[in-house]
């Protein structure tokens, strides 16, 4: 398993390198990342657990020069589509090179993100594939 | 329904003001409508104020100060868009008949707020924020997808040039410095491609707006300014925004705003809006119909929204030159829009302006569409 606790909880594992964990209405077929409790759309309560694809493309992102809450500077982020339909904001692995660019495939993994108090947290980021 | 006037506005000093608390803000701010209308404080019977940062009884601190006490008084949040959300609190008590006379206020110390000097995060128990969502990040991507369809670096920036040049001509903006796109450009990256001059700055500062019954407007003025529409909503999920640079959510409030007072987009006048990153006032347009879908960045490079064109937006300088304290623009963009109807905006007077509009849009929530609450009213003289 993991050296660390994970960001939250129920949001991801590390089978096959990480996979990200949804869950879909039985009555309508929206899929949600994170899960909901019930189906926010149909209020249908039959929801069943999706792994979603690891892998995507790249919809948009920006490389940080500025510190956010977690991440010091530079550092990559970016929002990837993924063929269930859903669209994930994650951050990106950083590239010296900032070779990002808009529709290249994607590929999610589980990293070290940040340290709470000694506790290291873990999450989700992707790289290009 | 009844009909509602605004009758006084009032704005404090917009700057970097550590010294100075929210209530200090506020008050002067009231106190500027106050003695624009001539109306006694003690004729005020309710009061909205909006606070976004560490607020507690904000509206009792400054009114306070101004001698109101004894009287109802809300203390809203609602991100970028408080300052709008407070303004309609006090537009509906006096439309459905609940009181005759009210004042809005919106005040923010970003100075002295947990963020100051940082990127605005989403709410502190946000996920997204915490892997890296910041507001200028956010708007950083939809720049990514704008430039996709077209739109250069250049365009926005030379957002940020027409609004600083019409901050030039407002005493009360917080920089009033010309620049040039190459200045902008060569400012410091923040969000790539969003630089800092491209982005609004950190401000303290606070508006005020007394709105009453028209029966109360006319012992006080022979211009009242009419309140037209005013409306309010909040963003649908995520998923309904296949579109990144498409806010659902404020088309939908402009359709609201517009239905409610009569009038086509066209016969708006000027247009005081949210542009807290330079390349959202071009979406903005589309959003409230001054162009067709598309066609924002058209109706940028041929000038029509600079002072002086079709239809300017932000004469006032906007949030990128006047200063962004969040919850006082949505109050505040509604005082210039008041100038220009009573044709006392000075340099930049929209001539002949009957109608106008403020627009408020704020708020970033994980699995919502960013914009999480839009809120436009709209005025005529």
């Amino acid at each position: 398993m993991m050296d660390g606790i994970p960001v939250r909880e129920n949001l991801f594992d590390t089978i096959d390198g990480g996979r990200l964990l949804a869950n879909r209405c039985g009555a309508c077929g929206r899929i949600y990342f994170p899960k909901a409790p019930f189906c926010f759309d149909c209020l249908g309560k039959n929801m069943e657990e999706v792994i979603l694809s690891r892998r995507g493309r790249l919809y948009a992102y920006t490389i940080g020069r500025m510190a956010s809450t977690h991440f010091k500077p530079p550092y990559a982020v970016g929002l990837i589509d993924l063929p269930e339909g859903v669209r994930i904001f994650a951050p990106l692995m950083w590239a010296e090179d900032e070779s990002y660019k808009i529709g290249m495939e994607m590929e999610v993994f589980i990293d070290k993100l940040w340290k709470d108090d000694d506790k290291q947290v873990m999450g989700y980021k992707f790289k290009p594939v | 329904m009844r009909e509602v006037a605004v009758i006084g506005i009032g704005q404090s000093a917009f700057g970097k003001f550590p010294g100075r608390a929210a209530a200090d803000l506020g008050a002067e701010a009231v106190r500027a409508a106050v003695e624009d209308c001539g109306i006694s404080p003690k004729a005020i019977q309710v009061a909205y104020c909006a606070r976004a940062y560490d607020a507690n009884c904000t509206g009792q601190g400054i009114l306070k100060e101004v001698g109101v006490r004894n009287i109802e008084i809300i203390n809203v949040e609602n991100a970028c868009a408080g300052g709008a959300t407070s303004f309609r609190g006090v537009w509906k008590e006096i439309a459905d008949g609940r009181y005759d006379v009210g004042i809005a206020i919106g005040v923010e110390s970003m100075t002295t707020s947990p963020i100051a000097g940082r990127l605005i995060p989403p709410e502190k128990t946000d996920l997204d924020g915490h892997l890296g969502l910041t507001m200028p990040g956010m708007f950083a991507m939809v720049a990514r997808r704008q430039m996709e369809a077209g739109a250069t670096a250049e365009d926005f920036a030379q957002v940020s040039v027409k609004n600083h040049h019409n901050g030039c001509l407002n005493p009360q903006a917080q920089y009033k410095k010309e620049f040039t796109v190459e200045e902008i450009l060569g400012s410091r990256m923040i969000c790539d491609p969003i630089t800092l001059l491209m982005c609004c700055p950190n401000t303290d500062g606070a508006a005020a707006a007394i709105l009453c019954s028209m029966e109360v407007a006319r012992r006080y003025t022979t211009q009242p300014i009419r309140v037209l529409a005013s409306a309010l909503c909040s963003a649908d999920y995520k998923y309904t925004q296949d579109d990144i640079c498409a806010s659902p959510v404020g088309v939908k409030v402009a359709k609201m705003a517009y239905e409610m007072a009569g009038v086509d987009p066209k016969d708006i006048d000027l247009v005081e809006m949210h542009d807290a990153f330079a390349n959202e006032e071009i979406l903005r347009y589309e959003d409230l119909m001054l162009c067709k879908p598309g066609e924002g960045i058209d109706l940028l490079r041929s000038g029509a929204t600079a002072i002086g064109g079709r239809i300017p937006v932000n004469p006032s300088g906007g949030l990128l030159a006047l200063g962004h304290p969040l919850s006082a623009s949505g109050v505040r963009t509604v005082c210039e829009v008041v100038l220009h109807l009573r044709g006392q905006a000075g340099e930049r007077q929209t001539p002949k302006a009957k109608v106008g509009l403020a627009q408020m849009l704020g708020g970033l929530v994980t699995n919502l569409e960013h914009g999480a609450v839009a809120g436009i009213h709209i005025l005529a003289r």
